[in-house]
């Protein structure tokens, strides 16, 4: 929560598996190395993670003490991952983000993965929907089969049938992975073309383009601006309020202009990353001045800064901040926040929740590291 | 060792070494990646990811240095490929090395070519009359 009483939602975390016998591919371990390295290039040096704690196989309460002990983060929307194509689990498994649901029904979402070319793929999206009462679904832009890249844009046959009944089941948001290329997909597949289609075919649904502001800046802002269902998920890009912080500036400043502060949601992606910094960054932030003489960008107020921080994404998601509030009040994240708030040490030191890894899979990976 | 420092190579760059200036004029036609997926591609030296250019005449080696848009960029093996066979087949270099830039440095839309960046700015700004969008910050006041 912040200083001022308003809370902080994150729109992405994940539970992921760096444990040596979870790869499946060849790029699976180049995949490892270049998230770890991604937190070594935009965390300050304090938050850059131990290696025997970042190759692991996270569990889910290592990520719920991250988040609500390390962090001001009051509630955290969990999104699985299709990467089953590279790892045995799909990176970030579902079972996780259902576990870390069940343990903390006031403080966490739930996204899940659906994967397009499963021949029960749309009966999947009603399962989740209706069973498992999902607050949205996950996909990827492209999948790696039988050794080649498939494109899995929005506006194909393959992905239309599972948008369809996301939008009768009334699912409300599609999370898409752009900006942010990987293995050996073609990088026209993390355009945003395919968006801005499936936005105007879907109007009931609302697209959040994670990574947003890392590329494609230009069609991202156009997106947004055309289109009123389509946000920008800042994972990552958030990550560079403290570490590129003129990028970022330019980032937010054509968002703001173009498309305005109710249109942007922050999210830590932890446990690829450390979730305070951003925080404290966004928090912080101020427009340089160069940029809002030269750009016309707007200045950043404070009342900007609690939408992005959290309350656009609980608006996306129906919920009313001042139920999460008296939900929240007096859980046992709250009695521990409140210990350590006594002793002063809130949010927790970085990665001084995390134990000694317990399974051997992981513990056999950091012999290596 | 040529010791001409430049801040890094633009189409305006100017060498007095006649290898570098060969260098330079094959690096022009290496197109980015990613640009090539829009109706507009430009050249790594326009998009400001050429960071320096090193000439060894002792050995005949020349070292590009690359400053990425994402050091994360996946397509930065592509890019060391066509610089490689490129500059390559240009009668004086002997070897070609490529080095990705990971001093902390930052690659922003500042480095581009002033006339691309331009351009680019204007064909922006063009979609956006087309299609009738007025920029919030515009509709809030």
């Amino acid at each position: 929560m912040l200083e001022n009483g308003e809370l902080v939602v994150d729109a992405v975390s994940h539970c992921f598996n760096h444990a040596d016998d979870n790869h499946l591919h060849p790029h699976a371990q180049r995949w490892d190395d270049e998230t770890y390295e991604l937190g070594e290039q935009l965390m300050p040096e304090e938050y850059v993670f131990p290696e025997e704690i970042f190759y692991r196989n996270h569990q889910p309460e290592e990520l719920e003490r991250l988040l609500f002990l390390e962090s001001q983060i009051d509630y955290s929307v969990y999104h699985s991952l299709p990467l089953d194509d590279y790892f045995k689990d799909g990176y970030v498994s579902r079972e996780k983000g259902f576990e870390l649901r069940e343990r903390n029904p006031n403080r966490m979402g739930m996204i899940v993965d659906i994967n397009p070319l499963e021949d029960d793929a749309v009966e999947q999206v009603e399962y989740y929907a209706k069973k498992k009462d999902v607050d949205g679904i996950k996909l990827y832009p492209s999948r790696y089969q039988n050794g080649r890249d498939l494109s899995m844009q929005l506006n194909e046959d393959t992905v239309r049938p599972v948008l369809e009944k996301a939008a009768d089941l009334d699912v409300g948001t599609v999370g898409i992975h752009k900006f942010i290329p990987f293995a050996t997909a073609p990088v026209k597949y993390f355009r945003i073309d395919d968006v801005e289609e499936a936005a105007l075919a879907f109007p009931e649904l609302n697209f959040e383009v994670i990574h947003a502001g890392f590329s494609f800046l230009e069609e991202t802002v156009f997106a947004m601006a055309s289109h009123d269902n389509v946000y920008a998920n800042i994972e990552n890009t958030a990550h560079m309020a403290c570490s590129r912080p003129k990028k970022f500036a330019r980032s937010l400043g054509e968002m703001l202009y173009w498309a305005g502060p109710d249109r942007i949601v922050f999210s830590s992606g932890a446990t690829a990353l450390h979730p305070q910094p951003p925080i404290d960054a966004i928090w912080d932030f101020e427009m340089p001045e160069d940029l809002r003489a030269g750009e016309d960008y707007p200045e950043v107020t404070q009342a900007d800064k609690e939408k992005i921080l959290g309350k656009n994404k609980l608006r996306l998601m129906g919920k009313d901040p001042e139920q999460v509030k008296k939900d929240i009040q007096g859980d046992k994240w709250d009695q521990k926040i409140q210990e350590l708030k006594e002793k002063g040490e809130y949010p927790a030191p970085p990665w001084s929740t995390y134990e000694e890894a317990t399974d051997e899979a992981s513990k056999e990976r950091v012999k290596f590291v | 060792m040529s010791t001409e420092v430049t801040d890094h190579v633009l189409p305006t760059t100017e060498f007095q070494s006649e290898v570098k200036r060969e260098v330079k004029a094959e690096l022009e036609a290496v197109l980015d990646p990613c640009s090539c997926m829009s109706e507009h591609p430009i050249s790594i030296v326009e998009l400001g990811l050429v960071d320096d250019i090193e000439w060894d005449e002792s050995s005949g080696t020349v070292t590009v240095h690359l400053l990425l848009t994402s050091q994360r960029c996946t397509y930065f093996l592509d890019i060391d490929d066509e610089i490689c066979e490129r500059v390559g087949e240009l009668s004086a270099v002997s070897d070609v090395e490529v080095h990705q830039v990971t001093s902390g440095e930052i690659w922003t839309a500042d480095r581009m070519a002033e006339d691309e960046r331009h351009a680019r700015r204007q064909r922006f700004e063009q979609r956006i009359e087309e299609a009738g969008i007025t920029p919030y910050a515009e509709r809030s006041e």
